[in-house]
């Protein structure tokens, strides 16, 4: 059977195959365009309005109750949950891929994005656990004032919380890690 | 040509209209399975859409739509990575492996295979080798990749053996 592909017509194969898929029509691609808008404003809302709650809750506490500790630890507690929206507002929200850039300088973008995101997720104890530690730990010695082991008890779920946020956190991070690993085996 | 004051509605109706079918090929180098490269297109279509809000012409229309359609196209490749892990290769490492006999069937088969030797390659290697497919020049595939001419010129000299060992076992060279 004699070959019916010319092998100098490589590119006209390619360029001449079958077109299988309608093209979308601009008003549906403006109405996903508006879909994934509100999609990212709505996750950004609930970021905000937890924290907002938290800011609530414990401003209510400085105006009820009167034991001064538990007051300096309201306030210490709402000062940290500022500084980690400040943090997260700061340093979580991605960096923006400039649509047209050419592909080895898309590639880099993504690598220090990824990059950024391990690193901060590493560091997570230092500007997401760390601003609310002092605020927790004075709050909590004013609900019971502690002593010897009970000292201990009170401060354990304190404790499970924030060791669960970092376990979670290392392994977010040590998943970017092998993204970074298998980006730079893509490029080589 | 886009005249002055057209709006990313327009811009976007002109390239689709233009590149439209080139960006279809392109999903589907990049994609196998059918569903999700009706995804993927229609992903590089909303790029393309969105990416009309700030074009400056700075580069050509036909720069800009295969800079965006490979960046969404290879955001998707590395999502579906994350999923579905293959070996990818590099066309130098493509070059050291050895072709199997070049098929004896016409265009569909022909296709098929160059489909399957693009789906095993790494992204930047399989942007130079799309764009040498629809025809472009060396200068062009630098403009979109931000390959320099020399390093564009070997890796287009690399595809030309691989097509030629895979689709021509006796001689002549892809064009």
């Amino acid at each position: 059977m004699p070959n019916e592909f010319p092998p100098d017509d490589i590119r006209n194969v390619w360029q001449n195959q079958p077109v299988e898929n309608a093209p979308m029509p601009l008003e549906e691609i403006q109405r996903r365009a508006r879909r994934f808008e509100k999609r990212i404003d709505r996750r950004n809302l609930r970021e905000y309005i937890g924290a907002a709650i938290g800011i609530a809750i414990f401003t209510f506490y400085i105006f009820k109750f009167p034991n001064p500790l538990m007051r300096t630890g309201s306030a210490l507690i709402i000062a940290g949950l500022l500084c980690v929206v400040v943090q997260i507002y700061k340093r979580a929200s991605p960096g923006k891929l400039p649509a047209d850039l050419a592909l080895t300088a898309s590639l880099e973008f993504h690598r220090r994005e990824l990059v950024r995101q391990r690193d901060l997720l590493r560091s997570v104890l230092w500007w997401y656990v760390g601003p609310l530690v002092p605020g927790l730990v004075v709050f909590a010695a004013s609900v019971r004032p502690p002593r010897g082991a009970v000292a201990v008890i009170n401060a354990l779920p304190f404790l499970c919380i924030f060791g669960l946020v970092l376990w979670l956190n290392r392994r977010a991070a040590d998943r970017l890690d092998r993204q970074i690993v298998e980006l730079d085996n893509l490029e080589s | 040509m886009i005249v002055e004051g057209s709006t990313q509605d327009d811009r976007y109706r002109e390239a689709a209209d233009a590149y439209g079918a080139a960006l279809e090929r392109l999903a589907r180098a990049y994609e196998a399975d059918p569903d999700h490269r009706r995804d993927l297109l229609q992903e590089i279509h909303l790029a393309l859409w969105r990416s009309f809000a700030g074009w400056d012409a700075r580069c050509s229309m036909r720069t800009w739509v295969y800079r965006v359609a490979h960046n969404a196209a290879t955001s998707h490749a590395m999502r579906q990575r994350r999923v579905n892990s293959h070996v990818l290769l590099s066309l130098e490492e493509l070059d050291q492996v050895p072709s199997p006999p070049a098929p004896d069937a016409g265009r569909q088969e022909a296709l098929s295979r160059l489909l399957t030797l693009v789906h095993g390659l790494k992204p930047l290697d399989r942007q130079v080798i799309l764009s040498y497919l629809e025809g472009m020049d060396a200068a062009a595939i630098g403009e979109i990749t931000g390959l320099a001419p020399g390093n564009v010129a070997t890796k287009i000299h690399r595809i030309k053996s691989i097509l030629t060992r895979s689709f021509h076992q006796g001689g002549r060279h892809a064009k």
